[in-house]
């Protein structure tokens, strides 16, 4: 009986980087673009491509944020990221002499490997890439390779935004998506998979057939995501939500059958995402969280999640190679499992919902990209398992009510709105109401609209969940806050100006320069 | 940035090489290597450096002249360069003459200019072997090919340059700490005025004084041409022609870029080196790599910033960078547990297979030697109006890198008679220090063929004899039949039995026949019919299989991972020659085998080694003390007398224990090994088996167990094991037969008679030799059968009254007549698909 069971598995990968164009480029900015197009979207559709050459079908489903595909279309970007890649194989050569020199023959090697895969990285993207990444995304998707999704314009943290920044964000990701992929979005992604109710009014509305949401929002119970890195510190209960007896092994239907919810399954989530049990935890693995001070280039592996960093010892590439084998074998028998252990509560060909960052695979995660090859040749070697995109799934058909929720922390909003950001919600709020102000107001300088259009990206990147994320966490959190303030003060400032419905030079000059920093979004 | 290309494929096939690997070479790689030049020249920018070795052009000439025509049509495209070499692709730095540089480079360049009309003059470079470059290889390469007038050009692994890098205090390259024990503040920094990033230029050196170039070869783009595929299954570097492309590009981008710091302005030149078979015989999809190269050539082509080029072209139009000495000795980095880091000399003398060739080569250096020294000092030969500088010249005349035509000349116009069989000793030495595969082929990754090696020993052999029969001439005492010396250069003494039709060496270490090479007794005019083999074997190359009808060397067994005493823990071991004649004392114990007392592996003592007039007789013996549990010490004796006559030889074990132990169930076993095995260079399906005769009207009592039966299957063999039961058997004949390009096969016969073997108890027949190199080569590559180590036959004789005495003659059938049906039991040892 068992042998029969049919296994749908849905990996959704969601992909983001906030705005980091002309704003600064390392130790924050730029630098995490870079590094996540060298180290995952390459290395991921390299592996994507590969895959096809042998003929195993890998039906992924992605999103990008439009913030993103619109960094990633840059021209400036793609050729500063030349330019930061041949960088990091200088820094690399650099490293390898100096590990030589000094007789320390394993971090040569590995120097060597850091120059190598960076010089490869650079071939493929201006060889087989041609410098366009979401080109090569969108050929896979029109063969129907994969499913790209999309999501809320600046990635703003949707449950907590007013309507009318609700609309604007989800408005522009449908209009951004349509003007990169030539054709409508049938999914969303809701940032954090922060969900309310009502949400999925301005999904339909918009012509959005599904989405996405966490486990609890569907089964209830106890949420996920329980602890953060560098939340404040203040009392904070977990709640545990009600027990629906629904279950995310089928899709479900909301409002009449007008769009579908897909839930997040618990098990896959936690093997991949678990700080303690996670794949990524490995003590052959990478260590993210030391780098050389010399290069940057991290050199040592995981060894002992509880050891000091300097008790750290030096990675082994191949020794890691062996691990990814192992766990993704792992992985897909804990599929294989889970999807028979749903077929005897009467699922008969239960669906597994997986949703990631993309940015976990290569970029947090250094092997990342290498397991989730493996994962999917295992799954396409195995006859009672399959990958399957949103649209093959179809649609719900059982209802189901859906709890507020995310994947953050205690399930809910905690993470983007605690005693560190309350400050921050005012302004954005303020933001939205000043922006609604100009937007009814007639102009009759023809900059005007210029300013306008401006002021509305200004909006929608003080709207990004980002910088709520590095303040709530600790992390990064001088530059969060500069970039909130400075998007604040631009959009203050072309108030003032299209209040007074007068440029002088210096504000046609400064909203030329902001204009530069800030670009995207060029169909506004 | 202007770059350069220099891209330079070395086709080779060995001497000896199956004839059917050889085809399909030609048929997958050399055909479409044509093919592809065709096209390529048609290109505005194109320009490939050829190298063919020695041996693969002898062979071309010999058996595709239609080949060499269409090469020299295409050469007049002026696309086409040429890269001279060695006439026998040697390892000549081993060879104990001066002379057999010049004579390689000499040779290789009459055959270039005899089939393409190319001559040592307008070779764009000269190819060294496996890219060794030790500074005496250097020195006397270099001087030779200025004898020719060739351009003093190499390409060399980058690795062999040496590596700038800076030294920090404490670190390993901290020289003071290394030897004075402290840390030395200053050691930050060492010369080294070419940065590696600039290993793409041509760069001067010079070794005692002659000036010679080279350009460094990099390890990408040493074997990542056409890498379309992988090698293995955890390999996932694949390569595309625009990324082989892009690689070069971008390493030449950064070569100029590099050399504009330095404050100079030149144009790089990056070597492409691969070997040729690559194309189209290695992925068997000679198509796909057509494809995959013109498209690398088209890029290359559209590019205008780059431009394929010769070696000496290029040297010519930009010169070289600097003068920076190469840090010789280097070989073949790739294969760096084997080759580089023992070099040449070490792994020819790290194994024992090797070194008996090495040793083989000397005897015959040595006599060779002899000879000229002979000529040279023979007042008749040289005007007694030099007679005061007669020695002094003697001894330049053998010094110097012309000696041989030196020699020729004397030769010629003194004693014409012996001229040519002298060239024929001298070309068939210089074959067989061929490095192919006797060296660079026993790499740890594509383990070794034993097939060739086989054919070398055999030609030399026969070479032996007109060596001898030459200075027979000149008056030369022949080799004595009897030498106790240290034959193989272990510290130890061996004897050394020569006879007309034998030659054996004897091992103390073991008592073991360590090398034994058979003539064929029956072949009338014996020096006549050798000099005309060798006149048409060996000057034209026609070598094949057939020379075994004439000669063939009975032990020269590969080494044996199971005999090998391991040295440490994590895997180091002697690996150790199977040999023949070593024996085995067994304890019976519920019908298990326990080996005891280290018979096989002792050392023996030399008790006589005498000549009588029925031939040569040598006595070992070993003496030792058998510890077996519940017993006392048993001190026991072990006695083997090797008899050497015309046209047979006979081996004797003898055992004998204290009467007091008569009780104890004691085997002994002799094995009789014989390295020859069949072969069939045409189809692959070789065939051997033991023939035995047995006595009549005696019952079946005797088991025979064949152990690892080879049976062919499509991808390769499998073993399995047989079992009979005989009547007393008095005679085993091992037969293998040998199938040849020259459409001939015939079988020897090696007998083995029982003369003395009372108390026989079984007989155990298995491949002489199971693994070579075990876990230090692939697996497939490691095991051997019967096809590829011949065999060990072990007739197993009771001790009764604590004695056990056994005699076995042993004399060769070359194409016996012998049918299976002459046999009472045929044990099939290979059995063909």
């Amino acid at each position: 009986m068992c042998g029969s069971v049919n296994g749908r598995i849905l990996l959704m990968l969601h992909s983001h980087i906030p705005y980091v164009k002309r704003q600064g480029r390392w130790p924050f900015g730029e630098v995490w673009l870079f590094e996540a197009m060298a180290e995952t979207y390459i290395p991921l559709l390299n592996s994507l491509i590969k895959l096809n050459d042998e003929g195993v079908i890998v039906p992924l489903t992605f999103s990008f944020t439009p913030v993103l595909l619109e960094q990633l279309n840059s021209k400036y970007i793609k050729h500063e990221f030349v330019e930061y890649l041949l960088e990091r194989e200088s820094m690399a050569s650099a490293d390898e002499r100096y590990f030589i020199s000094t007789g320390e023959s394993e971090y040569a090697r590995l120097a060597a490997y850091y120059r190598a895969y960076y010089r490869d990285i650079r071939r493929d993207f201006e060889i087989e890439f041609d410098r366009d990444i979401i080109q090569v995304f969108k050929q896979l998707q029109n063969q129907g390779q994969i499913e790209i999704i999309t999501t809320a314009a600046t990635h703003a943290y949707l449950p907590l935004l007013d309507q009318a920044g609700l609309e604007t964000q989800v408005y522009w990701g449908k209009e951004l998506y349509k003007h990169v992929f030539d054709r409508d979005p049938e999914g969303f992604w809701l940032p954090e998979c922060g969900y309310f109710e009502g949400l999925e009014d301005i999904l339909i509305k918009n012509g959005f057939k599904y989405f996405f949401v966490d486990s609890h929002a569907i089964e209830g119970g106890k949420p996920i995501g329980i602890s953060s890195h560098g939340l404040p510190d203040e009392e904070f209960e977990i709640e545990t939500f009600a027990s629906t007896g629904l279950s995310t092994y089928r899709p479900y239907s909301l409002k009449d059958n007008q769009i579908t919810v897909f839930g997040r399954n618990a098990m896959v989530s936690h093997q991949v995402w678990s700080a303690d049990y996670g794949y990524p935890g490995d003590e052959n693995y990478r260590e993210f969280h030391k780098h050389s001070m010399r290069s940057g280039f991290k050199y040592w592996k995981v060894t002992d999640r509880n050891q000091a960093m300097d008790k750290k010892q030096v990675y082994n590439p191949e020794e890691a190679q062996l691990k990814i084998v192992q766990q993704s074998w792992h992985f897909v028998n804990s599929l294989a499992n889970t999807a028979k252990n749903a077929a005897k509560l009467g699922f008969s060909s239960p669906l597994i919902v997986g949703c990631y960052d993309t940015e976990l695979f290569g970029h947090w995660w250094w092997e990342g990209v290498d397991w989730l090859e493996a994962v999917i040749r295992c799954i396409n070697n195995n006859p009672n398992l399959e990958l399957v995109l949103p649209t093959q799934v179809g649609k719900g058909r059982h209802e189901a009510q859906v709890f507020e929720s995310s994947w953050g922390m205690g399930g809910k909003h905690y993470v983007w709105e605690n005693t560190e950001t309350t400050w921050m919600w005012d302004i954005i709020r303020e933001s939205g109401r000043e922006y609604e102000a100009l937007k009814s107001r007639a102009y009759s300088q023809e900059l005007a609209d210029i300013a306008l259009s401006q002021a509305l990206k200004e909006l929608m990147l003080i709207q990004s969940s980002d910088w709520l994320f590095m303040v709530s966490n600790n992390l990064t959190r001088d530059y969060a806050m500069k970039r909130f303030f400075e998007h604040y003060a631009k959009l203050l400032r072309i108030s003032n100006g299209l209040q007074n419905d007068s440029f002088d030079e210096s504000f046609s000059e400064w909203l030329n320069r902001i204009q530069y920093e800030d670009d995207f979004f060029s169909c506004l | 940035m202007k770059g350069h290309i220099a891209f330079c494929p070395h086709f080779h096939q060995p001497h000896f090489q199956l004839y059917r690997t050889r085809e399909e070479a030609f048929r997958n790689s050399y055909i479409p290597w044509l093919r592809l030049l065709n096209e390529a020249v048609g290109l505005n920018d194109f320009f490939i450096n050829l190298h063919f070795s020695g041996p693969f052009l002898y062979w071309m000439q010999d058996q595709k002249p239609e080949y060499i025509n269409q090469l020299k049509e295409l050469s007049s495209s002026n696309k086409i360069g040429f890269i001279g070499g060695l006439a026998d692709e040697s390892f000549i730095q081993l060879s104990s003459r001066n002379d057999d540089y010049l004579y390689q480079l000499a040779h290789y360049d009459a055959l270039l200019t005899k089939l393409v009309g190319v001559n040592a003059g307008q070779w764009q470079g000269i190819h060294l072997v496996e890219r060794e470059c030790g500074e005496m290889m250097l020195h006397r390469i270099i001087h030779a090919a200025g004898l020719l007038n060739a351009p003093p050009i190499v390409y060399l692994d980058a690795e062999t340059f040496y590596e700038s890098h800076f030294a920090y205090p404490g670190s390993e390259y901290d020289f003071c700490l290394k030897h004075f024990g402290f840390k030395d503040p200053f050691s930050k920094t060492t010369i080294s005025h070419i940065p590696q990033e600039m290993l793409f230029y041509g760069l001067r050196d010079e070794i005692g004084g002659q000036e010679f170039f080279s350009f460094p070869v990099h390890s990408q783009f040493r074997y990542q041409l056409l890498k379309r595929h992988s090698f293995t299954a955890e390999d996932k570097v694949r390569i595309k022609p625009s990324h082989y492309y892009f690689y070069i590009k971008d390493a030449l981008e950064k070569a100029y870029e590099t050399i504009r710091n330095y404050g100079e302005d030149q144009e790089p030149i990056l070597i492409i080196f691969e070997d040729a078979e690559k194309f189209g015989q290695w992925s068997k999809d000679p198509d796909g790599d057509h494809e995959w190269l013109m498209e690398f050539f088209r890029l290359v082509d559209r590019d205008a910033d780059l431009k394929f080029t010769g070696l000496n072209d290029y040297l010519k139009q930009y010169g070289y960078l600097d003068t920076y000495p190469v840090s010789s000795s280097h070989s073949y980095p790739e294969w760096e547990n084997w080759t580089a880091k023992r070099g040449i000399r070490g792994v020819t003398f790290g194994d024992e297979r090797l070194r008996r060739i090495m040793c083989r080569l000397r005897d015959i250096e040595d006599r060779q030697d002899v000879f000229e020294k002979q000529l040279l000092t023979n007042p008749e030969i040289i005007s007694s109006e030099y007679k005061y500088l007669q020695n002094l010249t003697a001894r330049a005349m053998l010094d110097s890198p012309e000696r041989y035509l030196f020699i020729e000349e004397i030769l010629r116009n003194k004693l014409p008679e012996l001229a040519h069989n002298y060239s024929l000793i001298n070309r068939m030495r210089n074959l067989v220090y061929q490095e192919d595969p006797k060296w660079a082929s026993r790499h740890p990754s594509y383990g070794s063929s034993p097939f060739y090696d086989m054919q070398g020993i055999a030609y030399l052999e026969l070479t032996y004899r007109v060596l001898e029969d030459i200075n027979h001439q000149l008056g030369i005492k022949p080799t004595p039949e009897i030498q106790v010396r240290d034959w193989d250069f272990d510290g130890q003494n061996e004897v050394l039995f020569t006879n007309r039709e034998q030659v054996l060496v004897i091992d103390c270490q073991g008592g073991c026949l360590s090398y034994h090479s058979v003539l064929n007794p029956h072949t009338d005019n014996y020096t006549e019919l050798i000099e005309d083999l060798l006149g048409s074997d060996i000057l034209s190359l026609k070598t094949y299989n057939s020379i075994y009808r004439h000669c063939y060397p009975l032990v020269f067994t590969e080494v044996d991972s199971d005999i090998s005493p391991r040295l440490y823990p994590e895997g180091g071991r002697r690996e150790i020659g199977r040999n023949s004649m070593r024996c085995n004392l067994y304890m019976l114990n519920n019908g298990q085998e326990i080996a005891i007392g280290e018979f096989s592996s002792r050392n023996y003592n030399l008790d006589t080694v005498e000549q009588d007039e029925d031939g040569l007789t040598a006595v070992f013996s070993v003496k030792t003390d058998l510890n077996i549990a519940n017993s006392n010490v048993i001190p026991v004796e072990l006695t083997k007398i090797f008899s050497v006559m015309e046209g047979y030889m006979t081996v004797t074990f003898h055992i004998k224990l204290p009467p007091e132990y008569n009780h104890l169930e004691l085997i002994l076993a002799p094995e009789l090994v014989c390295s020859a095995s069949a072969s069939d260079e045409v189809n692959f399906r070789p065939q051997a088996y033991v023939g035995i005769k047995t006595q009549p009207d005696k019952p079946a009592t005797i088991p025979i167990r064949v152990l690892d039966i080879s049976t062919q299957q499509e991808n390769g063999y499998v073993f399995t094991n047989d079992e009979y039961q005989i009547a007393t058997p008095y005679e085993l004949n091992y037969v293998y037969q040998l199938c040849n390009a020259d459409g001939s096969s015939f079988s020897n016969r090696i007998n083995y008679s029982l003369v003395k073997a009372d108390n026989l108890h079984s007989i155990v027949i298995e491949p002489a030799v199971r693994y070579y190199y075990r876990d230090y080569v692939f697996e497939g590559q490691s095991r051997l059968g019967y096809h590829t180590s011949g065999a060990l036959i072990s007739p197993r004789v009771k001790l009764v009254n604590g004695e056990a005495l056994i005699q076995i003659k042993i004399n060769c059938d070359f194409e016996t007549s012998k049918q299976e049906s002459d046999y009472d039991l045929a044990a099939h040892l290979i059995i063909g698909n």
